[in-house]
């Protein structure tokens, strides 16, 4: 930054002071009867429409969240120290809304849009109100394009399309978050801005999260929107519809959003607690009454916008925590229902090593195969039919071991599946690269392995494709279907690495 | 306020007792609260309480007090009073404003000012409620029930403040 002396700032100053133009305007205005706990009852400003901003004498913001007959009920967007009772408060006659621009990737920002990294302050292009309207039916168009996360175990079955909205959902310690951030790490250069949504987390998680991000190259194309667990209810309550605000800012000048929400039940108890200082009537769990439009109006702002809007899009992934594996609580049955499908996380399956800790059963997408390449189509096949005969087989296995050879196949066949759908965290693969795993696998190249050195046959195998055919990795990364030659072609590559090197290396059992 | 004390307050101008009788329920209501506490006690029976009210009041509002016993809303007399003042200055076209000032004006300023304020809301007469208020530093601002009109000095300075704080 260049330095600027003080008598520069002084004239800076003085000109502002000097063109300053007072224009007594009239102004409804009104006084604090009561505040707490982020809370301010304010008696006049009659006209308060739900949802305004009005400005506190010291001029911190609040927003209207409740009309009564004598007094207007607001939560504070700010500190609350300086608000005590009689204090003035005069109505804006503006909704809450952030500035919002390009200028914001790469930024860390809180739930008003204001830089907490420290870089100094960000330049808007415009101001967005952070409720808006969701694109209608007209404004749509059906989820076609596939936005790849790079992870296989979810690229290969339950894929999602940019405009859907995919939940996220696991008890505390499932690799919730390492999901959602590998998908953002795997948008590298594929132009999608990715927006990533903290609710109640900690600073520390945040701070690594920032960290991983920056590592990775990912800032370039990323926003970090932070209400952290010592940021009142309101800002908690605001700021997955601020940042959707922004996110829109992208998705109308026809780019790609995805952005990740982590995690939802947090925001559900952050106004649950507002409602519930607000006198507003418990319900199931405490939640108020409105608990199911809170999350329905945020995530039906997800869309795939029509060609003649722009062809934009924002891919929402909510995440939500359960607990101790309880998907039939309030809030997760609410965005279950809510969203596109879910992925689900399991304790029991992260903890017996295998990560990410995809259940393949309860797992679902319902935009389904129209939201896959069709290489990714052709390749991944029968690939969740096979899973599922193998759980199947694997409990009945576990009584007998006088199995025929039918069903001893299909057992190593998925047992191999399970260990090639690990993967290291922060190490997304690209679309050729899961493609020709799944074409090994489909060939059964991994099943007379045993299941230990099955993870470092695939990283052989990726590195032997790498050098030696790298240009078929290319053609399929940029035709993104796979004709008959094509598949040929790498079952050719597949047969000549298996004879090859693992040969060498007497991987083999037999 | 409730409507049910709207709805006394306006009934309470409608029966027409006079400004003075009123005048003297409010000083009464805020200076005997045991006075209240008999009328809207639930453990003395209906017969006291008019018996009292029959001694105290007259007329009209004699009859008007014991209904509000009836129906147990003598708690809500300060309302009611609000809703009745509301009600009058609508009825008799009046505008209550109030105003803040360091200086005083003088007879032609304030003249000026009643004018004003008469012509902007259209009322035939202002009131204008006089509180010197030394903080203001300077200039002086007129508030009309929610809406307020500064032309302080203090308002000025809070305006600059705000503009260059970009708060």
């Amino acid at each position: 930054m260049s330095s600027i002396s003080s008598e520069e700032i002084i004239s800076i100053l003085r000109n502002e002071i000097e063109n300053f133009e007072m224009i007594s305007e009239e102004k409804e205005v009104g006084s604090v009867v009561w505040v707490g706990d982020g809370i301010a009852t304010i008696y006049g400003i009659g006209h308060a429409m739900y949802g305004e901003i009005v400005i506190f004498e010291n001029g911190v913001r609040g927003m209207v969240q409740d009309i009564k007959r004598e007094q207007i009920g607001c939560v504070i967007l700010g500190k609350e120290d300086e608000i005590c009772e009689g204090t003035k408060v005069t109505r804006t006659g503006k909704r809450a809304g952030i500035p919002v621009g390009d200028a914001y990737l790469g930024r860390v920002v809180n739930a008003l849009g204001e830089a907490v990294d420290g870089k100094g302050a960000i330049e808007a292009a415009e101001y967005r109100a952070i409720e808006q309207e969701a694109p209608g039916i007209a404004d749509r168009q059906s989820v076609h394009e596939p936005l790849e996360t790079g992870i296989l175990a979810i690229d290969a079955m339950f894929p999602i399309g940019r405009g859907q909205r995919e939940l996220i959902i696991g008890d505390r310690q499932t690799g919730k978050t390492s999901i959602a951030l590998d998908a953002i790490l795997n948008q590298r250069g594929k132009d999608v801005v990715c927006i990533y949504v903290a609710i109640g987390q900690k600073s520390s998680t945040i701070a690594r999260l920032v960290h991983t991000l920056t590592k990775y190259d990912a800032m370039d194309y990323s926003v970090v929107f932070a209400a952290t667990a010592s940021d009142s209810a309101s800002l908690q309550y605001i700021v997955p519809y601020a940042a959707t605000a922004l996110a829109e800012y992208f998705m109308y000048q026809g780019r790609d959003v995805l952005i990740v929400y982590d995690d939802l039940s947090k925001h559900a108890v952050a106004y649950r607690a507002l409602s519930l200082l607000l006198e507003r009537s418990p319900g199931r769990e405490a939640y108020p009454g409105d608990v199911f439009y809170l999350h329905s109006r945020l995530l039906e702002r997800a869309s795939r916008l029509s060609d003649a809007l722009g062809g934009g899009s924002i891919t929402a992934l909510p995440i939500v925590e359960t607990q101790a594996g309880d998907v039939a609580a309030y809030i997760p049955t609410n965005v279950i229902s809510i969203t596109d499908g879910q992925i689900y996380l399991e304790s029991d399956l992260f903890f017996s090593g295998m990560r990410p800790a995809v259940n393949v059963g309860l797992s679902v997408s319902r935009v389904g195969g129209a939201a896959q390449t069709k290489a990714m189509k052709r390749a991944s096949g029968t690939i969740r039919i096979d899973l599922a005969q193998y759980r199947e087989m694997e409990v009945f296995a576990q009584f007998g071991s006088d199995l025929d050879e039918t069903t001893r196949e299909q057992l190593r066949h998925g047992r191999s599946l399970m260990e090639l759908l690990k993967q290291p965290l922060c190490h997304p693969l690209t679309l050729a690269e899961q493609v020709i795993l799944l074409a090994a696998a489909d060939d059964r190249a991994f099943s007379d392995m045993s299941a230990e050195r099955i993870g470092e046959a695939k990283e052989q195998f990726l590195e032997y494709f790498a050098a030696h055919h790298a240009a078929l990795l290319d053609r399929i990364n940029e035709k993104k279907t796979l004709d008959d030659g094509l598949w040929d072609e790498i079952m050719g590559a597949v047969k000549t690495w298996k004879d090859g090197y693992l040969h060498e290396k007497q991987m083999y059992e037999k | 306020m409730t409507q049910t004390a709207r709805n006394y307050g306006r009934v309470l101008f409608e029966l027409a007792v006079p400004r003075e009788e009123i005048e003297e329920l409010r000083r009464m209501y805020f200076e005997t609260p045991e006075l209240m506490l008999v009328l809207n006690s639930p453990v003395v029976g209906e017969k006291e309480k008019h018996a009292v009210i029959g001694q105290i009041f007259h007329g009209r509002l004699c009859n008007f007090m014991k209904v509000l016993c009836g129906y147990q809303s003598v708690d809500q007399i300060p309302d009611i009073l609000k809703a009745y003042d509301a009600y009058f200055d609508e009825q008799s076209d009046t505008l209550r404003a109030a105003l803040y000032y360091v200086t005083a004006p003088d007879d032609v300023q304030r003249e000026g000012l009643e004018k004003y304020l008469g012509r902007k809301y259209g009322r035939r007469e202002v009131v204008l409620e006089m509180t010197r208020k030394p903080e203001l530093i300077g200039g002086f601002v007129l508030r009309i029930g929610d809406i307020e009109e500064d032309y302080s000095i203090r308002g000025r300075l809070s305006a600059l403040q705000q503009k260059m704080t970009g708060r």
